[in-house]
């Protein structure tokens, strides 16, 4: 009994740390302690009994209680009483029927995955052979041509056609087309969980022809020509489809075998390296901008005399040509501005003279390995003309930042980058992007520089050098990294410049025809430009439900119950086989936001470049900039209000079709309410990303994990961690103790490539465990080295997407609802502005709803 | 018993202060250490807290004709030295006699300890030319020569490659400064051009050593939070590493 004092009392202090609690927090806990340690049993149900609130109701903090959290609790008891009813310690566990079942399905499955291993391993280690026979100059896509295979493959694919076309068109009837597909399901979902690529390849031949099987179906047997407005409307319905299943096939083709090309090794004599120009083009930019990225050039590993630095100012600005003089680096201004970035580069083409140039725009810093990665290629294979890598961005561009989901969700960027480029690769497709390039100048001075008659001017450059028999790389390695668009209506901008400049392309110098490219690297380019045309079939498929809803035609002339049959094949397995695909770099369901913005905005500008290639002009895509306040951007959002407002009207008047209707409706009704319920989701969220939130902050702190020292003005040297770096300063993390001996003058010392580089500093702010700190020091040998040491650290981007959650089409729902949810409070936050207290209440009824569902429960250790 | 034979490449390059702190990084790993202080001005106990009064040593044993394992201190982190021993005139004259006299005795007292139970003898040796006439050569499992980012240290390494560095030998650059731009370019300089011999880690110059030391403690009790406790902690992890890998 003396004892209990004290045990309190570390009880008390392991829940409440070193919070300074209220009367209100207090009561509880204190009673609970009490209670728990004079009536309790020490344990319970296998869990310290006095921890038994904290393991069980992982909602509620006992020092914080809520209002509604006897709600909470009686949820959470019910739940656990009624579907857990065993507690999560290991002795209680006994395997039910089910789990024999799915035991011995995985083995089952196992073998199979085993013999599958077996297959690829064989294939891949005769690859290998064959590779080493042909020597190292043999680029993999060259394997595909063999003289003798041509034949023998030729056989292969006509027959292989003629099986698909049979199993395509034979008309089934329902309990036919019902078995048929949920065999290919079943098949699908054992392929799913066996690791490799040839399991992934024939998932994506089994998708295929649910697909094709659609669409066959649908060009066939669903359109009604009796009725002209439902024949229209239902060809233009077909034509969006045949629109996205060419985009899927498509898509399959291009990323069936990621290259995964590594880098490969410089010779060791560096006398022999090349010598490289980089350009960094800049026009309307600030110069802080700018000076990261020539710092961090200065910094890259290549022989001195062996790289030449210039800043290309299209902006005329004499800060500009003084911060280059200082530095000593090229400066290049050229008369008039005509071509914008092309002509810009194209005139630093003819004063330099490097065997190779290297393109950065102003605000991409690249690491100090980018030369040593991207090299080595050009020296094996003499005509690779472009070396490509990928754009990675280190602060949120608008979806990120107005989603609220940087760093959590693969962003619009990372499927081209991640997938499609590499995809490319294989088949010698990828093509220049602008930026974190290196370009061969012979090639690029052979197709007359830059190309200048197309807004994407990096894209026909690299279709002109792929014409001319030149071969392109890509490494996925990010070896360089930059600021991404600020706002929504930048960012729209960028991606509309995009858009038109690939119509244009494909208008005046389109891929499908013309000498010089082989078919595989016709159908990358078409491919990437066929996806800048998404803007119409998405609209198309946002209003498709509203033809029967609102007008009452049928566009898809049969019944649901086949309608059903043949679509939710097509859909599902299309998105299963894009999971595992297209995974790690887009998370199911997020690229029909991102389409979904920017359709209304692509549509106009590429329509008008298919008919008229020359009109338009280029726009410079502004970064760096803040937002003070918070906005609702009612411009942007205008198109996506409308055809909500349509949604909804459709949602109202499928509503009264369903009670008023005649009943033999019923079920085509409930299939377009269901439609048009998902496009209402979808909706949700392009008008969440018009909420711009607030970007007060003009350096991006980027967050990481590197070790420093800090130095004290006594000799003391203070071991530290780098939490988070910007241009002006960075945040270390300390013990207490070492934090409350920083003064207010200190230096920091960090390590790059084995050298140390000591940074003098102020603290600017001061926490129990994080320091801010200031440069005190901004002269240009110590930025050099300090962006050395921050941004241009040759890791600093590999791990970078290490904390996403792997992609889970249920979760992913999950958050696009939430995210539409929080687009539409945002709507009406927006729209009764001076009502504010009411409008929040749907966002917060949802959360709050939300959190009444019980939690699941974990157990550490040391709560047993 | 793994040993470990420090050395300096000349005076004032920290050896004995980097066996104390090594020796107590090696403690905290949950080895027991012992160090043996082979230099005739018997400064290594200092850093374990062996009071000035206290004679005891292995040398002054091997004169009184007594057991020299009677002679171990340990300080109250647990760490254990064997002091060279208070020798009232000459030290350096008498070792020498001993020396004459019994030319293995070093070899014979290092034998004794290892029956101890100590995982690890961190032996403080003299500087890396003035310690032959002691015949322990090779005796380290892993052998330190502790270096200063200085001429010095540089030149020995240059001029004597061949007589300082064995496959066993390793240097380990103490007082770093990076401040000082010729001290970080001699580290890089040694580091590359001895990079088989070097030790991947560095120790710092840092205040707190010194100041660690006026409380007879080791950096790694004293200031957990310096730069030097955590190269120290670094230093043993490579050694431990080391040699597992070479058993």
């Amino acid at each position: 009994m003396v004892d209990i004092f004290p045990l309190l009392k570390s009880r008390y202090r392991y829940y409440v740390g070193d919070m300074e609690l209220g009367l209100l927090g207090r009561i509880p806990l204190c009673l609970w302690l009490v209670f728990s340690s004079i009536f309790l049993r020490e344990k319970l149900a296998g869990v310290s009994a006095w921890k038994m609130p904290e393991v069980y109701l992982p909602q509620i903090d006992i020092t914080h209680i809520k209002g509604l959290d006897p709600l909470r609790v009686i949820v959470q008891l019910a739940w656990l009483f009624f579907f857990k009813a065993s507690t999560p310690g290991r002795s209680e566990y006994s395997p039910s029927a089910l789990d024999e079942l799915r035991a011995k399905t995985d083995a089952w499955i196992g073998k199979i995955s085993h013999a599958f291993n077996r297959f690829s391993r064989r294939v891949r280690v005769q690859f290998q052979r064959e590779a080493q026979r042909r020597g190292l100059r043999q680029m993999p896509w060259q394997e595909v041509d063999k003289k003798g295979g041509r034949l023998r493959g030729g056989l292969m694919i006509v027959l292989t056609l003629a099986i698909g076309f049979l199993c395509v068109t034979v008309p089934l009837d329902p309990m036919q087309q019902f078995f048929f597909g949920a065999t290919l399901f079943i098949l699908l979902l054992i392929l799913n969980r066996i690791p490799g690529r040839f399991p992934g390849m024939l998932m994506m031949v089994l998708s295929l022809l649910a697909s094709c099987r659609y669409i066959w179906w649908r060009a066939t047997s669903t359109l009604n020509y009796d009725d002209p407005l439902g024949l229209a409307l239902g060809i233009g319905l077909l034509l969006a489809e045949l629109y996205a299943w060419v985009v899927l096939v498509l898509g399959f083709y291009q990323n069936v075998w990621p290259l995964k090309r590594p880098a490969t090794k410089l010779p060791d004599d560096d006398r022999t390296w090349p010598t490289v120009d980089l350009f960094i083009p800049t026009y309307n930019e600030e110069l802080d901008v700018v000076r990261a990225t020539v710092y961090a050039a200065q910094g890259l590993d290549w022989p001195e005399d062996k790289l030449k630095i210039f800043i290309l100012d299209d902006g005329k600005r004499d800060e500009f040509r003084d911060f280059a003089a200082e530095v000593g680096v090229g400066y290049v201004r050229r008369p008039d501005n005509s071509h914008a970035k092309a002509g810009n580069i194209n005139h630093a083409l003819k004063q330099t003279d490097g065997e190779f140039v290297a393109i950065f725009d102003c605000d991409h810093i690249p690491t100090r390995a980018f030369l040593q990665i991207s090299m080595g290629w050009f020296l094996r294979d003499p005509k690779l003309a472009l070396v490509q890598t990928p754009h990675h961005f280190f602060s949120p561009d608008p979806f990120e930042r107005n989603l609220e989901n940087f760093r959590e969700v693969p962003n619009e960027g990372g499927l081209f980058y991640g997938l499609i480029q590499d995809g490319s690769d294989l088949w010698n497709g990828t093509f220049f992007c602008g930026s974190c390039a290196v370009i061969r100048r012979e090639p690029l001075e052979e197709v007359g520089g830059i190309a200048v008659e197309t807004v994407t001017e990096d894209a026909h450059t690299s279709l002109r050098m792929h014409r001319l028999g030149y071969n392109s790389a890509y490494i996925r390695a990010p070896v360089a990294a930059g600021l991404a668009t600020e706002t929504l209506s930048a960012h729209i901008g960028q991606r509309i410049r995009w858009a038109r400049g690939m119509a244009q392309i494909l208008r005046t110098d389109n891929p499908l025809t013309g000498k010089g490219l082989k078919w595989r690297q016709r159908l990358c380019y078409f491919n990437s430009m066929l996806h800048f045309m998404s803007g119409i079939p998405r609209i198309v498929f946002l209003t498709a439900p509203l033809a029967f809803l609102l007008l009452h035609t049928y566009i898809i002339y049969a019944p649901a119950v086949m309608i059903l049959l043949y679509v939710f094949p097509h859909m599902l397995y299309s998105s299963v086989v894009n999971a595992r695909v297209q995974g790690k770099y887009r998370h199911s369901l997020w690229g029909e936001v991102y389409e979904t913005v920017l359709s209304w905005y692509v549509a106009r500008p590429t329509t008008v470049a298919m008919f008229a290639p020359h009109k338009g002009t280029f726009n410079v895509t502004a970064k760096g900039g803040l937002i003070e306040e918070k906005y609702f951007d009612w411009v942007m959002s205008k198109p996506y209000i409308l055809l909500v407002l349509l949604n909804i009207a459709g949602l109202a008047v499928g509503v009264w079709r369903l009670l008023e209707g005649p009943s033999d409706e019923v079920n085509s009704v409930l299939m377009n309410l269901f439609w048009a319920t998902y496009n209402l989701v979808i909706l949700g969220g392009a008008v969440a990303v018009a909420g711009e939130m607030k970007q007060v902050r003009r350096d991006h702190r980027v967050s990481v994990r590197l070790p420093a020292s800090v130095r004290l003005k006594n000799g003391t040297l203070l071991n530290a961690e780098v939490a988070d770096f910007s241009l002006g300063g960075l945040r270390v993390e300390l013990s207490p103790e070492a934090a409350g001996m920083m003064e207010r003058d200190v230096s920091v010392i960090m390590e790059r490539a084995g050298r140390e580089f000591v940074f003098p500093m102020h603290v600017a702010f001061k926490g129990r465990t994080s320091v801010g700190l200031q440069l005190r020091d901004k002269s240009p040998t110590t930025m050099v080295n300090y962006v050395q040491c921050t941004f241009a650290r040759a890791d600093n981007w590999v791990r970078w997407k290490q904390g996403m959650a792997p992609d889970k089409p249920l979760s992913s729902l999950r958050m696009i609802i939430h995210v539409s949810i929080l687009g539409y409070s945002r709507l009406v936050n927006g729209l009764l502005e001076p009502l504010k207290q009411s409008s929040g209440s749907l966002f917060n009824t949802f959360t709050t709803l939300k959190s009444l569902r019980p939690q699941p429960i974990s157990m550490r250790a040391d709560d047993l | 018993m793994y040993s470990l034979l420090l050395s300096g490449a000349h005076g004032g390059v920290g050896t004995t202060t980097t066996t104390a702190n090594l020796a107590a990084a090696l403690q905290v790993q949950g080895f027991k250490t012992l160090s043996l202080d082979l230099n005739c001005d018997n400064a290594l106990g200092t850093h374990f807290g062996v009071h000035v009064t206290e004679l005891g040593g292995w040398m002054r044993a091997a004169l009184d004709g007594e057991d020299s394992r009677n002679s171990i201190f340990q300080s109250h982190d647990g760490r254990c030295v064997l002091p060279f021993g208070h020798v009232a005139q000459q030290p350096d004259l008498i070792l020498r006699r001993m020396l004459n006299e019994r030319p293995s005795i070093v070899r014979e007292l290092i034998a004794d300890l290892s029956g101890e139970g100590f995982d690890y003898l961190l032996i403080d040796a003299p500087t890396t030319l003035n310690r032959s006439h002691l015949g322990i050569g090779g005796i380290g499992d892993l052998e330190l020569l502790v270096c200063g980012p200085e001429i010095q240290s540089y030149s020995l390494l240059k001029r004597r490659r061949e007589e300082v560095l064995h496959s066993k030998t390793h240097v380990i650059m103490n007082c770093i400064q990076p401040e000082v731009p010729l001290f970080g370019d001699l580290a890089v300089l040694i580091r590359e051009q001895f990079a088989q011999n070097t030790v991947p880690t560095a120790i710092h110059q840092d205040y707190s050593v010194p100041d660690s030391l006026a409380y007879f403690e080791s950096v790694i009790a004293a200031a957990p939070d310096s730069q030097s406790a955590k190269d120290f902690h670094a230093l043993a992890l490579w050694c431990t590493s080391t040699l597992k890998a070479k058993a």
